[in-house]
């Protein structure tokens, strides 16, 4: 990921309509690397390419 | 009174014990330690006195609804009830939520004659850090009141290792049966997703939340979960799938069980030095009921527990998104920076991780054609000093939500101490609805050792004087 933390996440924040603290943003965008990070492993496995989601939609209720 | 289920069911049918008394007793213990311990928001000492009435007088009429009949239990109160509110821990729940009543599991339990001491404290809508800020109970160790007693079933693991009720209802979504299981020295089991249902439970990731039981052994976690497990169409996850015999299988032998271990040392900052040495004397003990014991690794792992944190973040902010917005200080510090976090997780990242799941369930079913149990310690250490306590190192220290990835049983058993005397638990886990061999594990384990007998301090004074 690329983009800019202290960019990014104040402005994910405000698009969500959330009002944290400036601390608080602070510690979001020190935690965003590592989330990140987190969510790019999950697109590391290679046997999740063609793989179905875990996600179970029924037209029937 | 220090008893289990299944030796208070046994006194009470003996006559020696009754259900008033065990209530009593159980309502005599949270007088004398639940201001320090944190464990009740809300107590139903009328109703429960009177249900406990009621057990005595059907069970003198020869009226026996089973194990659970006259035990007293306490509810997670992220779980509605009859009685009083439902809070969730949380100035934001609309108390009108929890006035539909009883939810599926506590009728259940009241249909089989237990009786329902009061609501549990949680961490709020059960995830966080304990937040002094909030006008709710700070939850304390019994094992050392200056150390977390593991969440987010704070109370109702602590309860059950303080002795104010005989088990109780928790609920686990990464870990929160679990780890109050493995910190206070009980047993805690979170039964394959969908074995129990949990409408009228207050969610906090739709398909990573189980509803469960914890008590002092396998043995009471296997009465309970009799009582508990079964289809109700009002939860959409609820299976429809006959319940199995999860008592019956309780015989103390593991002969013919392959059971694969894999000690995750390296998989956190904070595993103590000790867990090593502490899970190899426990898995001496299953090889000496007969099983066979391996070295394996769990596939995916890092992976696995990052789709369990991405997947509940994501779903948990759905939930809250009008509140977040609209009353952010209402929350407390640590819950609205754990479910705001979904806010920063786009769509087909939640997706991605939901087709980790499915790829996770496909090794780990592989890994079951080798083994038919697999063991794990289930933190890597005893409990967090509360002074220092961070939702960072909770997470660092579990090796529970490996498991809510992939819906598997698991159940956590006490398996000795730290050296600083803090309780370490023993995680089990089994195929999809092979609840009852992971209970038979259990049960086997306790049968050959007594960490899960063992008092806090605190109470075994109490107890002696």
């Amino acid at each position: 990921m690329d983009a800019d933390p202290a960019v990014l996440v104040p402005a994910l924040l405000q698009a969500a309509g959330l009002t944290p603290s400036q601390e608080e943003v602070a510690t979001m965008v020190a935690d965003f690397p590592g989330r990140a990070a987190a969510i790019e492993s999950l697109y590391a496995v290679r046997e999740a390419r063609y793989e179905e989601p875990d996600l179970v939609f029924r037209a029937l209720l | 009174m220090y008893l289990t289920i299944t030796d208070a069911a046994a006194a009470l049918r003996a006559g020696q014990t009754t259900s008033v008394e065990l209530t009593q007793a159980a309502f005599a213990v949270a007088d004398a330690h639940d201001a320090e311990l944190g464990v009740y928001l809300s107590r139903f000492d009328e109703t429960a006195l009177a249900a406990a009435a009621t057990a005595d007088a059907e069970l003198a009429a020869g009226i026996d609804k089973g194990p659970l009949h006259g035990i007293p239990l306490g509810v997670k109160d992220i779980i509605a009830t009859d009685e009083g509110e439902t809070t969730a821990q949380s100035l934001i729940l609309d108390r009108a939520w929890g006035a539909q009543g009883d939810a599926p599991v506590v009728a259940r339990l009241r249909g089989a004659g237990a009786v329902i001491t009061g609501k549990t404290s949680t961490m709020e809508y059960a995830i966080g850090i304990p937040d002094p800020e909030k006008p709710f109970p700070i939850p304390r160790n019994p094992w050392n009141p200056e150390h977390y007693p593991g969440g987010s079933s704070s109370g109702t693991g602590g309860g059950v290792a303080a002795g104010m009720f005989l088990g109780g209802l928790g609920t686990d979504t990464g870990g929160s049966i679990r780890f109050p299981a493995t910190n206070c020295g009980v047993t805690g089991l979170k039964q394959t997703f969908g074995r129990v249902p949990k409408y009228g439970c207050v969610p906090l990731g739709y398909s990573y939340d189980h509803i469960g039981p914890l008590a002092r052994s396998a043995a009471d976690c296997a009465a309970m979960l009799a009582v508990l497990a079964g289809h109700d169409p009002r939860d959409a996850t609820s299976v429809d799938r006959p319940v199995d015999d999860y008592t019956g299988g309780l015989t103390g032998s593991l002969a013919g069980i392959r059971i694969g271990v894999d000690p995750l040392l390296n998989h956190s900052t904070l595993t103590v030095p000790e867990l090593a040495a502490v899970l190899d004397g426990a898995t001496a003990e299953l090889r000496a009921a007969g099983a066979t014991v391996t070295p394996i690794e769990l596939p995916l792992y890092p992976e696995l527990t990052a789709a369990t944190m991405v997947g509940m973040a994501a779903e948990a902010y759905a939930y809250h998104r009008p509140d977040l917005r609209t009353r952010w200080n209402d929350y407390g510090a640590g819950t609205r920076m754990a479910v705001s976090a979904g806010a920063l997780i786009p769509a087909g990242d939640y997706v991605q991780a939901q087709r980790v799941r499915r790829v996770g369930q496909r090794k780990v079913a592989e890994l079951f054609t080798e083994v038919d149990l697999i063991v794990t310690p289930t933190s890597a250490c005893g409990g967090l000093k509360l002074e220092k306590l961070s939702f960072d190192d909770i997470i660092d220290s579990l090796h529970t939500q490996y498991w809510n990835a992939l819906g598997n049983p698991a159940m956590s058993v006490p398996m000795g101490f730290t050296t600083d005397g803090l309780p370490l638990g023993m995680q089990i886990i089994g195929r999809p609805f092979d609840e009852a061999g992971v209970l038979a594990a259990g049960h086997a384990y306790q049968q050959r050792t007594s960490w899960h007998l063992r008092v806090p301090d605190l109470v075994a004074q109490a107890l002696a004087a």
